[in-house]
Parts: C-alpha cells; structure tokens; sequence
C-alpha cells in the first residue's frame, strides 16, 4: 500500500509537533541543575528556533489551492498552526535568555561570582600590567584624573545642588571600561549607556546597566549623554578615544588608588586633589631624560667641548702667558636661590613620597640646553604643601639640599630661561612599586622682548600643571582653569590656592664671577662645588692643552682625577665627602696659597685621591640610587666611617675592600668624552 | 662594524710616558712571564672556598711617572685548589707575551689577584684580593730582563693607590705597603726571543696570552689551548702595488678646502690665535697609506704628497716623504677636479681579515704670525682618516669605493663623502 499522502499543512502540522517535542525535552534539560553544557544546549536552542522560523515561513505560503483534498476548516487550522509555532518560538526564545546570561547577563548570585573571580584577574592584571610600564600607568592616571577634573566643574555644581543628587535616573553613558573591583560594584564596558540612580558624594554613583543590573561606578567614567551636552559629549569621545589605547592596557590596575584617594578626601574640597595624582601631574619629563644616560647630566657638561671643526676646543682655552683656563663669560651666568614653593598639591594618599624636589636647566621652550641640576626640598609634615629648600643645619650643607645654584648657557636662543620642574619620587604603598612625578614646572624666561636681560630679583613664578612641552592644549590644570569659573567665591579661592615657585636671582660677585668663567660655558650645579669645578677644568686643560704632545693627538691619557671626576660629580653624597675634605684641608693652607692655582691643583689631586676615589671603587659602596633611604644612609655611613681617613691608607688596609683594578678606570679617553 | 674597526677600537691603549720612552731608545726585546700559582691564601671566613672564583689581573706601570700605560691583562678563572690548613692555593700557570724597549727598573708589573664572584641578580663582582709589583728589570745595561723564578710578596689594598700624589716617592711607597702574610705568587720571567719576528704585528707594551689572536700570525689549528706564541709563525706576505691613486673629495676640492679653513678661522679667532684679517692657508696635502692590521701599522706607512689636478700642469714632481715609498713619474692626463697621487706606492699584505690598507688625508697648514707677518708658523694637522679595505684587493684591478671620511684628531667625527678611485 502507498503511503499515504498528506497535504502541506498536515505535514507542517506534523513538523510542529515534532519540534514541540523537542523543545519540551530542551526545557526539560536545561532546568536540570546540572546542566554543564549550556553552550550545547544554548545551540539546539537556537536551531530549534530556526526551524520554528523555517516552519512559519512554508506556512505562510501555504493557500487552500496547494491541498490535494479539501480541508474543511481549512483557514482556521492554518492560523492554529501559526499560534502554536509562535508560542513555541517564544518559549524557544526565553529559554535562550535564560541560557546566555552566564555570559553576558548574570542574576545576582552568578554576577556576584563573577566578581570575585573578576576581583582575582584584577589582582594579577595589576601586577603584570604595572612591571610593564610604570610611567605609562601613571600617565594614564593622569588621564583618568584629567577627566575627572572634566567633571568636577559640572560634577561640582551637582554636588553642591541638592536637586542635581538623587534627583531620579539621568543616563550617562561610559568613557571607558570599569571592571568591578569589590562587591557592589557594576563593571561596565565603553560607551554602553547607564542609568544614574544616585550620586554619592564620594564619587562612586549607584547606575543601572540597560540589564538591569545596579551597582557603583566611578562618576568620572561616565558622562551625561542628554542632548543638551552633545556638543561637550562629542569632544570628550574624542578624547576618550585617544585615550582608549592607554586605558585598555592597564585597565583596571589604579582604580584602587583612585578610590583610596576619592573616598578620604574630603569631598568638600573639591577644589584640591582629587584622586591619586592630582590634576596636572605628570610623569616627570626632567626625571626621565636624567635617566635617559649621560646627556643631561652634569658629567656631560663639564667636559670640553670640541669646536665645530673638531680640531680644537669651544671651550677650554689656556692663557699662553700664565699657564692659567682662559675665563670665559658666557651669554648667562647667574646664580640663583630657591626659596621656596607654596600650594603645591600632596600626591594621594596610595602614595608613599621618597623625595620632594626640583629640577632646573637651561630651556628654550623647546629643548633641554643643559645638564639637569636637582635641589631636594625640605618639608614638613605641618604644612604639605610648602616646601622650602637650604636647610639650617650643623656642619656642611650637602649640595643636594642646598638650594643656591649657579646657572651657565651660552644658547643665543631669544626664549632662553630656566625651566624648574617640582617633582616627586613616590612609591605605591600597594604595590612598592617607585616612579617620578612632575607636580609641575614654572619658566622663567631670562630675556625680555628687547633681548634685553631680566632684573635680578626675587621672583614669583607661577607653577603649571603638565609637561612644559604641552603648550598648545590648556596646561593650567593645576589652577583648575579649565572648565568655567562658576562663582566669586571659587575664583577666590582659585587665586589663593595656585601654586607658586619662589626664586631669587642675585648678582656675582666679582671673586665668584671669576671663578663661574672658568667652568664650561653652559654648565648648570650647586654652587658650593663652583670652587672644585674650576680647579678641576684646570687640572683638565693642563692635561689636554699642556701635556699632549700636539693637538691632534688622540691617544688615552693616564690620569684617575680626569678619568673619573665626572662620575663623582653625578653623585652628590661624594661631592659631599670631597668638598667636606676640601675644606679641612684648605684651612691649613696659608693665605697667599689659597689663591695660588698650583697650590689649588695639588691639593685637589691629593684630597680627591685620598677622599673621593678610594669611595668611587669602593666593593662596600652600594651604587647610588635615586631617594633610596636605606642605600643613601649605607652609602653615608660608609662616607663617614671614622676609618675612612683622608689619606692613603684607606686605599692601602687590609680592613676596606676595593674593586678590582683595571686600566680603563684611569684612562681618559678625548675622544669619547669630549662633546661633539 | 669591520673587523679592522673592531680591533682598531678595543687596541686603543695608554702610551708609555713621553719621558720614559725617551729614555729608552733601543730596540724592543720579547718577554715571556709565567704564573704558576698562589700560596697561603688566607680565605675569610664568611667565603666558601668552592663558589670562589680567582683571576689575576697584569698592568704595566712606571713608577717614575706614576704612569699606567698599555693595557690590563686578564687571566681565567680558577677555583681554590688544595687547602693546607688554614691556607689554601690557587694553580694559573698562565703564560703572558709582550714587547717593550722599556727595559728600565722603574717599570713594573703589577699583578692583582682579584677575586671574582657572582651577585644575586646575575652580574660578576670582581674584587680586589691584593697586588704585587713584579720587577721586570734589573736596570743593568747587558742583562737588564730580570730572570728565573721568583716569589711575589702581595700587598693589602688596590693598585689605585699607586696614582696618589703622596706616594711618588718609592721610599714613602714602601712606608705605607703593608704586605699579606703567607700569601705570595709563585711566578717565572725570561727574554722570549721568539717574538722579535711578530713584533710589526704586536704593538710594544701589551701583555697577551698565547691564545690571543694577532692577525699576520698563524693562528693554532687546534681549538683553544694551543699557544701560538711560544713558537709564533707569520702568515706569508706578498706584495701589491697601488697605482694611480686619486682623492675626490666631494662635492670638490674647493669646497671641502674652503670649509676647512673657515671652520679653522674660526677656531684661530675663539683663541686669540690668529691676527685679524689674516688666515689660514693650506700648505700641503699629504696621504698617508698604509697597512694596519688593527693592533698597529705593519710597517712604517708611506707619506706621501698629493698634487692638485688643475690644468694638465703636469710638471710639478711627485715627492716622497718617506723613504721605503718608491715612484715612477707617470703621465696623468686625465683630469679632473681632485688630488692625485703621482706614481704608485708598494704595500706588503698578509692573508688576513684583520689587515686593511688604511689611507689618511693630511692637510698642512700655516698660519701667519702676529708681529711683522713675515714668517709662518707651519701645523700640520691630519684631518680625515682611515678606511679599512677588505683584503682580497688584487682580485679586482680597479676599485672605487666611497667612504665616510671623518676629519680627526679623533675618530669618529664629522661625515663628509670622499672618494678614492684606483686605476
């Protein structure tokens, strides 16, 4: 017997039961607990839904013409047969709901889970995400901290406002991604849209994801996506955007600090730092060249530099009558006093400070012209935000703290000045990990419109915020110009509340004038070392004028002092040692031999031998490293042990352990040493 | 870089003192020193003797003038070997060649014994374990190398301590040395008439092992252990001949000389030097040409007068400063705007990477005096350098090659391109 025919909308009816069957089995299935592989299930779920989708369309097409036999209630069956395949495909489709949201939407128990492990990942990301660039975390800090500011001018106005908080949902829509850290947060991705339930003061608001989902985010991801700020809204994606590369690679690793620092600072001070590294900070430009090798250092500059011919020296030129440096003036040649700095923001509360200091060089608005001197400031933990510099202490004043220094450039540059840049040395309390931080730069230009040089005078220069390279984009951060000045009161308190740097700049005298001559012609330092620096440039053109057999020889002279003077000169503690030497010996010195350079030359030779040298190859010394406390005091220590004598018998105990020798630690080479 | 670059770079060592070498003019002669071992080394007690490592370190040094010169040897490493009690002893037996004619009492070797060991983070802590001052000669005229076996008596502290101003005088030296007791290097030193044939190829005053290279010399066949100084051997040289050597300097002559003498101008006027409205003027340009074989020159380089090539004015002669440089009036008629070198000059080379004819420009120059400007004060000065060439040379009957020309007294410094054409 032939089977049966049926008719096209028997068979569909038949296809549709069938399918109900198996979506019955599919529910069934995925309500077991142990439903491990909801991937699997989540598929047939959906191939189901595309046969029910396949099914409704031949449906569709089917007329009363396409039956072999008259149906009887023919059109009525049809639209049955359409309920119940739409029915089947909504279970079908509520059921995929049910299944994704371990993916992507979580109930409460699932999302909190997710946390936790979220809270794991983070962890390890911070610590891989940090060994990998420091400086480009910190940037990104200041990033973070710039938008931050961003809103602080309409964010502040909220706060202030009752109506604007707790006002009922605003969306807002996500600059960047958040991932939860703690319980209670709601991670977010970029640009996804958010509804903002209410507004702590803390800065974490409570906001709903278009899922449902609610839990706290950081105000300053987010911006107010009403269409009376779209104009703002689009530069901010702008902004946003160029930013998204940095943010995605450290993504979540400083938003510990940033909560630390939001959540402790009173919010009433809105105006002071907000978050870890406050607004116009910067990773420390000054800091980062000093690190970059030997270029701006000052070991750098005080070698001779070569003429454009190369055949003869710039700089260094002996008197043919007296045997004596040629003095040379320069374009520049001035000395100056840090005083003191006011207003400047503490960093964070994350953040442990090694080291509160400035930098200064010669700059043209462009380019670093010298060596890069550091002043350490003093500070007291009675008032931060001061710091003041040279402080009065029994015996000698190591240079590193003291803040009078000598500045020489020769750049004809017509915007040659001083550029000072405040830095910081922290270390994260969290992760001890250590960076270097421009709390922001002043300029002092030493030229006006005419070309004509600036009065000597004390000066009070205005610290911004930012690299000093960022002129074209609003680097006032730190006076919080940025945005609209919202009231009297605020400007106020703006004007009392910017950061200043205070310097006097003194005339020579003739004695010191003389001396500063002596030294290269753009050569920046502290000048209780003038005296040493201009015995030693004669030291060093005795032997590069004096004692070459000609001009153009070239080849390795012997000599310790000029061979490693500069490296001293690289590290304060032993200029320290030496010019502490110095000064005892001087003072047995009779008054007539205490101008007479031979006498000087000497005497330099055999305390630096005595004093410096033994140290510079010491096996105990442990090298220098940068506000370092433990290094520093070990190496002070060792400086100014009682058996480090002052002669040759530190170089000759039994008792100190020196470096092994090697000819290359006494031989200057012109040729690599001398700038080109 | 080149080998010939390499090895140019890393021989760069201290001269002997002008003084010192005035006093001894006579001819090199070869020593040979030999450390056998050190004994009754006193270990500290925090030291564990196996992770120990020993190297002794030999630099030459001139008492007189307290003057390091050449360079530092360095010995391998050795662990302690065999403990007497509370003493042990470190075998070297390491063989050091050199070649001085400064056979003068005042010159000594100081040998450190240096003990090397590694720090946490990986890199190698060499620290000072004492020295010594080995004298090699006794001073007398017939046999001024000292000779035989000999003990050293090491002293505490670091060979450093001999630069000190205080310590000039020998007698305050021995004032301040305190000696380690028990500790003392067993050592053995004799001529080593071996060397006088390599002598071009090595430089006088620097100490090297048996198995450093030295190009010209037949290197050991076997690897590593083998001494090719003992018995050292040249490789065999032939001759070649230059021909036609010409000078483009770029983009002419006139422009590289002119910029050369106002950069000097200038240099005479930031010294007070030169007198207002007078200048400095070229007087010669010389070349010098020579074989180098990184250590040194293998044979004095020719120095020889370059002739502008203006006008077909054939008629001036080629002169030779130096004396082995042979000539052969040749008709140059080809001209061009250049310096050209009349005649051809006969080079020895070796079969070895390391040799390169090296060329160097010179400019003479003089410069009036201040007064009545009737004499000239004459500098030379050699501007421009070097360019190694790669050996097989004869191979190709004409190069022409391009070189980054640096003007000196150094090395490494302004780029101008000049080019060298042999025909």
């Amino acid at each position: 017997m032939p089977p049966k025919r049926r008719g096209p909308l028997q068979t569909v009816q038949r296809e549709t039961d069938d399918i109900k069957r198996k979506v019955d089995a599919l529910v069934q299935h995925a309500a077991e607990p142990d439903a491990s592989d909801r991937t699997e299930t989540l598929e047939r779920c959906k191939e189901l839904q595309r046969a029910v989708e396949e099914i409704m369309k031949t449906l569709k097409k089917l007329s009363k013409a396409d039956e072999l036999a008259p149906v009887g209630n023919y059109d009525q069956c049809k639209r049955e047969e359409e309920k119940r395949l739409l029915t089947l495909y909504e279970r079908l489709q509520s059921l995929a709901v049910q299944l994704k949201p371990h993916d992507e939407m979580a109930g409460p128990s699932s999302s909190q889970r997710d946390q936790e492990n979220e809270e794991e990942n983070s962890d390890e990301e911070d610590v891989s995400s940090e060994d990998e660039d420091a400086e480009e975390e910190v940037k990104d800090n200041y990033d973070n901290d710039n938008d931050d500011d961003d809103d602080n001018a309409d964010s502040g106005d909220e706060d202030i406002s009752p109506t604007a908080s707790g006002q009922g949902s605003v969306s807002y829509i996500a600059l960047s991604a958040f991932k939860g850290e703690e319980e209670g947060d709601l991670s977010i991705q970029k640009g996804e849209g958010l509804e903002v339930l209410s507004k702590n003061k803390d800065g974490w608001w409570l906001a709903q994801n278009s899922r449902g989902q609610t839990g706290l985010v950081p105000k300053t991801f987010l911006k107010p996506s009403s269409p009376q700020d779209s104009e703002r809204k689009d530069e901010d994606v702008d902004e946003g955007e160029s930013e998204e590369e940095e943010e995605e690679s450290s993504k979540t690793s400083n938003w510990n600090t940033v909560r630390k620092a939001v959540t402790e600072i009173d919010a009433t001070d809105v105006l002071s730092a907000m978050g870890a590294i406050p607004p116009g900070f910067r990773p420390s430009t000054l800091s980062r060249l000093l690190e970059e090798g030997r270029s701006y250092r000052a070991s750098h500059f005080i070698q001779p530099k070569l003429s454009q011919s190369q055949l003869s020296f710039k700089d260094l030129h002996m008197d043919p009558d007296t045997g004596k440096v040629h003095g040379r003036p320069s374009r520049v040649s001035l000395t100056l006093t840090l005083w003191s700095c006011r207003m400047i923001p503490p960093p964070g509360v994350g953040l442990q400070v090694l080291s509160r200091h400035v930098r200064l060089c010669a700059f043209n608005g462009t380019q670093v012209l010298s060596n890069i001197h550091t002043v350490r400031a003093t500070y007291n933990s009675k008032s931060p935000k001061t710091w003041s510099f040279s402080p009065r202490m029994t015996g000698m004043l190591p240079c590193l703290l003291d803040g009078d220094c000598f500045l020489r450039c020769d750049s004809e540059s017509p915007d040659l000045g001083i550029l000072f840049e405040l830095g910081v040395t922290y270390i994260r309390n969290s992760t001890g990990e250590r960076g270097d931080l421009s709390c922001g730069w002043a300029f002092l230009k030493l030229f006006d419109e005419s070309g004509a040089p600036i009065a000597l005078r004390t000066q009070e220069l205005t610290v911004h915020g930012g690299t000093p390279f960022e002129k074209d984009s609003d680097m006032d951060t730190t006076s919080t110009k940025r945005g609209y000045p919202t009231g009297v009161f605020q400007q106020m308190l703006l004007s009392r509340k910017i950061p200043k740097l205070v310097v006097k700049l003194k005339s020579v005298n003739t004695r010191s004038r003389e001396l500063l001559n002596l030294l290269p012609d753009t050569i920046v330092g502290s000048l209780s070392t003038v005296h040493l620096l201009a015995t030693y440039r004669q030291i060093l053109a005795d032997a590069l004028l004096l004692d070459r057999v000609t001009m153009y020889n070239a080849d390795l002279i012997c000599s310790s002092v000029l061979a490693s003077f500069p490296d001293v000169l690289d590290q304060p503690d032993l200029m320290d040692a030496f010019r502490k030497s110095w000064t005892e010996s001087e003072s047995n010195l009779r008054r007539s031999d205490k101008r007479d350079i031979n006498v000087l030359k000497q005497m330099f030779v055999s305390v630096y031998m005595g004093s410096v040298f033994p140290l510079l190859y010491s096996a105990e010394m442990p090298a220098p490293c940068w506000a370092d406390e433990e290094v520093e005091s070990q190496r002070a220590r060792i400086i100014y042990s009682p058996s480090q004598k002052t002669s040759v018998e530190t170089l000759l105990s039994s008792q100190s352990s020196h470096q092994a020798f090697d000819i290359t630690q006494v031989s200057y080479d012109l040729i690599s040493s001398a700038q080109h | 870089m080149s080998d010939w670059n390499n090895a140019f770079l890393s021989s760069r060592v201290i001269p002997p003192h002008s003084q010192t070498a005035r006093q001894a003019p006579g001819a090199s002669r070869g020593l040979q020193l030999l450390f056998r071992h050190i004994d009754g080394l006193h270990l500290k007690q925090s030291e564990s003797p196996a992770s120990l490592q020993y190297q002794l370190r030999v630099t030459l040094f001139d008492s007189g003038h307290q003057h390091f010169f050449g360079r530092t040897w360095r010995s391998g490493s050795y662990s302690v070997s065999g403990m007497q009690g509370q003493s042990s002893r470190v075998l070297f037996n390491e063989v050091v060649y050199f070649h001085t004619s400064l056979c003068l009492s005042s010159v000594v070797a100081v040998v450190e014994l240096v003990s090397l060991s590694t720090r946490a983070d990986g890199s190698q802590d060499a620290v000072g374990s004492g020295f010594g001052l080995l004298q090699l000669f006794t001073g007398h005229a017939d046999t001024s190398i000292s000779q035989g076996e000999g003990r050293l008596s090491l002293f505490n502290g670091t060979p450093r301590a001999l630069l000190h101003p205080k310590l000039k005088d020998p007698l305050q030296l021995n004032a301040v040395l305190s000696v380690m007791e028990g500790s003392q290097l067993l050592y053995s030193i004799q001529p080593h008439p071996a060397l006088t044939p390599i002598m071009h190829l090595l430089p006088p005053n620097i100490l090297v092992s048996g198995h450093d290279s030295i190009p010209g010399v037949v290197p050991s066949t076997d690897t590593g252990t083998a001494d090719v100084l003992r018995k050292p051997r040249l490789l065999k040289s032939f001759s070649c001949v230059l021909d036609g050597l010409r000078v483009a300097l770029l983009p002419s002559v006139e422009v590289f000389e002119s910029n050369l003498l106002q950069l000097l101008n200038r240099d005479c006027q930031n010294t007070n030097r030169g007198v207002e409205g007078r200048s400095v003027v070229v007087q010669e340009r010389r070349l010098l040409v020579g074989v180098h074989n990184g250590w040194g020159w293998v044979e004095k380089p020719h120095v020889l007068v370059l002739e502008r090539e203006a006008g077909g004015s054939g008629a001036s002669r080629a002169r030779g400063a130096s004396a082995s440089g042979s000539f052969r009036q040749t008709s140059t008629d080809k001209l061009s705007d250049g310096l050209s070198l009349r005649g051809s000059v006969e080079l020895k080379m070796m079969r070895d990477v390391a040799f390169s004819i090296v060329f160097q420009l010179q400019y003479v120059f003089s410069c009036p005096l201040a007064g009545d400007g009737q004499s000239a004060d004459t500098e030379s000065l050699a501007a421009v350098e070097v360019c190694g060439k790669k050996f097989p040379l004869i191979d190709q009957p004409t190069l022409k090659y391009r070189v980054l020309v640096r003007w000196t007294c150094t090395h490494i410094l302004i780029n101008v391109p000049m080019e060298k054409v042999k025909e």
